[in-house]
C-alpha cells in the first residue's frame, strides 16, 4: 500500500468499527436512520476513509447530481442494475453529502473494510460534488437539471453550475447530460457519453406562460436561447437565433409520452431501438429520471429488456412518489423543495381527478429558510380543485395565504398546524376510491415518516 | 374629497420592469398581491411586462415594479434601466409609485460598487449607494415603520446600501440586518413630488404577508388619477396570521 503512514490501515479499521458500532447503536435505539453520524465519526478517526473504501468498488462509481430527481434517478439505476444481476451499493436513504456517502460505504463493507460490489451508485448534493470528487475517482456523473433551489443555501445558479463543473472536471469523469436543459447541456464539452431528452410533446401538456424559467444563454455567442417547444421550466427544444448552436442530438430519448394521473407511458428510444415503457410514477419529471437511468444502463451494456424491466418494477422511495396504504386509504407522498419541481408535482396532483391534497411546509435549514419559492410555484392550477386542501407545517399560514392568492376559495383552505392532525384529517376526508396526495418539504417528510410509523405502517428500507 | 368605489370606475396600471430577467425571490408574489387586493375591491388591474429595449409610456402607469435578479441579469438590465431614469423620475414626481426589491432597489441609487470591476451605475432616483459586502446577510427580518406598523420578510443580499441623510428609510430594523447591517435602517420610502419611491431588501414575498403595505401602495397609486379613495376593508385573517407568526421567527 503506497501510504506514508504504516499504521493508516489500522486507523481505517478502527474508523470502520466505530462507524459500524455507531450505526447499530443509532438504529437500535431508534434515533433515526443513522445515515450521516457514523460516517462523520469515522472520518474524524480516518480522514482518508472515503477514498480508501470507495477504491474497493470493482467497477467504479456512478454519481447523480443536479437540482431535482437525484433520488429517483439513482433508485431507478439501482433497480435496473439489480435486475441485471450487478452487485451494487447505493445511498438510498438520500444522505448525499460527504458524511452520508462515507456512512453508506461503511454499511456496505465488512468489519475489515472489504467491499464486494460492482458499482457504487451515489446521489450527490451539487455543493458536495467537488469535495467528494477530490477524494475519489468518479467514473460517471449524471446531471439531471439545474433549477433555482434554496437560494439561501446554494446561492445563485451560476455558483451551483460552477460547483458541478468542478466536480466533473477534477477526475475528467464521463458524463451523461440532460440535453433539454440548456445550462446542463453546455456544462462540459468533452467526455459526454450520452445526451438524453424528450423528442417532443403533444399539446396535452403545454406550458403556462407565467411559469418562471431560468434564462439560458448560448455559450458560443451569448445570445438568449429561443425554443421550438418548452417542456417545463427551461427544459425544452431550444436553439440560438444568432449562431448554429442548438440542443444537442439526443442519443437516448422519449417520444409519444402520455402522462396520466399517477403514472406515464412513453416510447424509449435507444440507438434506434424502441421500447414501450409503462412507468408507475407520476409527472413528466419522472420520465426524465427514467431517461437518465436508461442512459447509464445502456452505457454499461445492460440489454433493452432488462432496462425495461428495471424501470417498470422500480419500487419507490419514501416520499418520492411512494404510495402507501394506511387505515385502508391510499396515500401518495411526493417531496417538494423548489418552484420547478413543486409546480410539476402540483400539476400532477391536479391531473388526478380523485386527489385529496395536503401541503406541508417547514422552513428549517434543510427545507430552505426562505419561503419565497412558494410564490414562484404555480399553485394557481389548484383554484380549479373542488375539494378542501389541507395545509400544515411551521409555515402553514404562508402556504394558506399562497393558496388564497392562487384563487382557492378560503373555505376550502384548512389549516392544521400539527402534521399528525393534518394527516389524520386528510385520511378521514379521503374515500376508498380517492388518493391522498401529500406534498411535504424535506423536514416535513422526515416528520411524516415518524408519524406514519407511529400509526402502525412499517416502512420499506428501514 | 373621498370617493367610494363603484365597479369598473377605477383601474390600476402596473408596469413590471424586466419581469423576464428579474424574478428571483418570489417577486411574482408582489404582483399577485397587488392584483388580487385590487381585484377584490372591484378595481381592474392591467399588468404589462416591460422587456429590455422596450418603449415605456411613463405617463400611463400608476405603479412601476422592479424585482431582484442574479448578478448576471442585473448587469444586463442596468444600462437599459438607466435609459428610463429621467422618465421614471418625472412619472413619480407627478404621482406614480415605484416599488423595488433587492437588486432593483440597489439600482435606484447612484451606483453599485462590486468587489472588482467598474461600478454599476444606478438611476439616482434616491440619494443612496451600494457597495459589495464580504458577508451575505441572510435570514428573517422584522422592521418597524414610523407609523408603528411592522413589516416581515426575508433578506438575502451581500450588497450594503447607505442612504443619504435626507432620505427616509422604510423602517427601523427589529430583527435582521436591513440596508447594511450597521445603521439599523431598512429600505427606503421617500416622497418625490406627489409620488413615492419604495425600495427594500425584504422578500418572502414582501406584499402578501404585509397587506397593510400593499394597500398603502394601491391607495397611493390610485391617487394620481382618481384622487383620495377609501379602500374597502378586506378579511385578512390568513395574511395576518402569517404576518404575526413571522414576527417571532429567528433572524
Ligand atoms: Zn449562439
Amino acid at each position: 500500500m503506497p501510504n506514508t503512514n504504516p499504521f493508516s490501515f489500522l486507523s481505517h479499521e478502527c474508523a470502520i468499527i466505530v462507524g459500524k458500532v455507531a450505526a447499530r447503536a443509532i438504529r437500535f435505539l431508534g434515533y433515526g436512520l443513522g445515515s450521516n453520524l457514523p460516517g462523520k465519526l469515522a472520518n474524524k478517526i480516518s480522514p482518508k476513509l472515503l477514498p480508501y473504501l470507495s477504491a474497493k468498488i470493482q467497477g467504479g462509481i456512478i454519481a447523480v447530481s443536479g437540482t431535482n430527481g437525484k433520488s429517483t434517478t439513482s433508485g431507478l439505476i439501482a433497480s435496473i442494475l439489480n435486475t441485471a444481476k450487478f452487485k451494487i451499493i447505493h445511498n438510498k436513504q438520500g444522505a448525499n453529502l460527504y458524511t452520508g456517502i462515507t456512512t453508506c460505504l461503511i454499511d456496505n463493507s465488512d468489519w475489515l473494510g472489504n467491499i464486494e460490489a460492482d458499482w457504487g451508485i451515489f446521489e450527490i448534493d451539487e455543493a458536495a460534488l467537488p469535495q467528494i470528487a477530490r477524494q475519489t475517482n468518479i467514473d460517471y456523473v449524471i446531471v439531471t437539471n439545474l433549477f433555482r433551489d434554496q437560494l439561501d443555501r446554494f446561492g445563485e445558479l451560476d455558483t451551483t453550475f460552477q460547483l458541478i463543473k468542478q466536480g466533473i472536471e477534477f477526475n475528467k469523469s464521463k458524463t451523461i447530460l440532460n440535453a433539454d436543459d440548456p445550462n446542463i447541456a453546455q456544462l462540459v464539452e468533452n467526455n459526454v457519453e450520452a445526451y438524453y431528452g424528450i423528442k417532443k410533446l403533444s399539446n396535452q401538456s403545454s406550458v403556462s406562460d407565467s411559469e418562471i424559467r431560468e434564462l439560458a444563454y448560448c455559450s458560443f455567442c451569448g445570445n438568449e436561447f429561443k425554443y421550438n417547444q418548452i417542456f417545463y421550466g427551461q427544459l425544452g427544444d431550444y436553439y440560438c437565433s444568432n449562431c448554429e448552436n442548438k440542443r444537442p442530438n439526443l442519443n437516448i430519448f422519449a417520444d409519444n409520452i402520455h402522462v396520466l394521473a399517477q403514472e406515464s407511458s412513453f416510447d424509449l428510444w435507444i440507438n434506434g431501438n424502441c421500447l414501450s415503457i409503462n412507468l408507475k410514477l407520476p409527472g413528466l419529471f419522472n420520465v426524465y429520471n427514467a431517461l437518465a437511468a436508461a442512459s447509464i444502463a445502456h452505457i454499461l451494456n445492460v440489454n433493452a429488456e432488462t432496462i425495461k424491466h428495471g424501470l417498470e418494477n422500480y419500487s419507490t422511495l419514501f416520499g418520492r412518489s411512494e404510495k402507501i396504504v394506511l387505515h385502508n386509504k391510499t396515500i401518495l407522498i411526493q417531496l417538494i423543495k423548489n418552484p420547478a419541481g413543486a409546480s410539476q408535482t402540483v400539476k400532477a396532483a391536479c391531473h388526478d381527478p380523485n386527489a385529496r391534497i395536503i401541503i406541508a411546509i417547514n422552513d428549517n435549514l434543510a427545507d430552505g429558510r426562505d419561503v419565497s419559492w412558494l410564490w414562484d410555484t404555480e399553485f394557481e392550477v389548484l383554484s380549479k380543485h373542488t375539494n378542501e386542501i389541507i395545509v400544515s407545517g411551521k409555515r402553514c399560514y404562508d402556504m394558506a395565504t399562497r393558496l388564497k392568492y392562487a384563487g382557492v376559495p378560503e373555505k376550502n383552505i384548512i389549516v392544521k398546524e400539527s402534521l399528525k392532525d393534518a394527516l389524520l384529517f386528510g385520511i378521514d376526508l379521503t374515500n376508498q376510491n380517492q388518493t391522498l396526495w401529500i406534498l411535504p418539504t424535506y423536514t416535513c417528510l422526515l416528520d411524516l415518516q415518524k408519524i406514519v410509523k407511529s400509526l402502525g405502517y412499517s416502512l420499506s428500507g428501514t | 374629497m373621498n370617493n367610494d368605489l363603484k365597479t369598473g370606475t377605477t383601474n390600476l396600471r402596473i408596469a413590471h420592469l424586466y419581469a423576464h430577467f428579474l424574478n428571483i425571490y418570489g417577486d411574482k408574489g408582489n404582483i399577485i398581491a397587488l392584483v388580487k387586493r385590487a381585484n377584490w375591491r372591484n378595481i381592474d388591474v392591467e399588468v404589462v411586462a416591460i422587456d429590455l429595449n422596450q418603449k415605456l409610456d411613463y405617463n400611463y402607469f400608476d405603479i412601476f415594479f422592479v424585482g431582484g435578479g442574479q448578478d448576471k441579469q442585473q448587469q444586463i438590465i442596468a444600462s437599459d434601466l438607466k435609459s428610463h431614469g429621467h422618465g421614471l423620475k418625472e412619472a413619480i414626481a407627478s404621482g406614480a409609485v415605484i416599488l423595488s426589491v433587492c437588486g432593483g432597489y440597489q439600482l435606484l441609487g447612484h451606483y453599485y460598487r462590486p468587489h472588482q470591476g467598474a461600478d454599476l451605475e444606478g438611476i439616482s432616483l434616491i440619494d443612496a449607494f451600494t457597495v459589495a459586502g464580504n458577508k451575505r446577510m441572510i435570514g428573517n427580518v422584522v422592521i418597524e415603520r414610523e407609523n408603528g406598523l411592522q413589516l416581515v420578510g426575508f433578506e438575502n443580499h451581500s450588497g450594503k446600501t447607505y442612504l443619504g441623510k435626507d432620505v427616509k428609510a422604510l423602517g427601523k430594523v427589529i430583527t435582521g440586518n436591513g440596508n447594511n447591517g450597521e445603521d439599523k435602517l431598512e429600505g427606503v420610502c421617500q416622497a418625490i413630488g406627489s409620488g413615492f419611491v419604495y425600495g427594500t431588501y425584504l422578500h418572502g414575498s414582501l406584499l402578501p404577508k404585509n397587506p397593510h403595505l400593499t394597500d398603502e401602495i394601491i391607495r397611493c397609486a390610485l391617487r394620481r388619477r382618481f384622487g383620495e379613495i377609501n379602500l374597502t376593508k378586506l378579511d385578512d385573517k390568513l395574511e395576518t396570521l402569517a404576518h404575526d407568526k413571522a414576527l417571532h421567527f429567528q433572524a
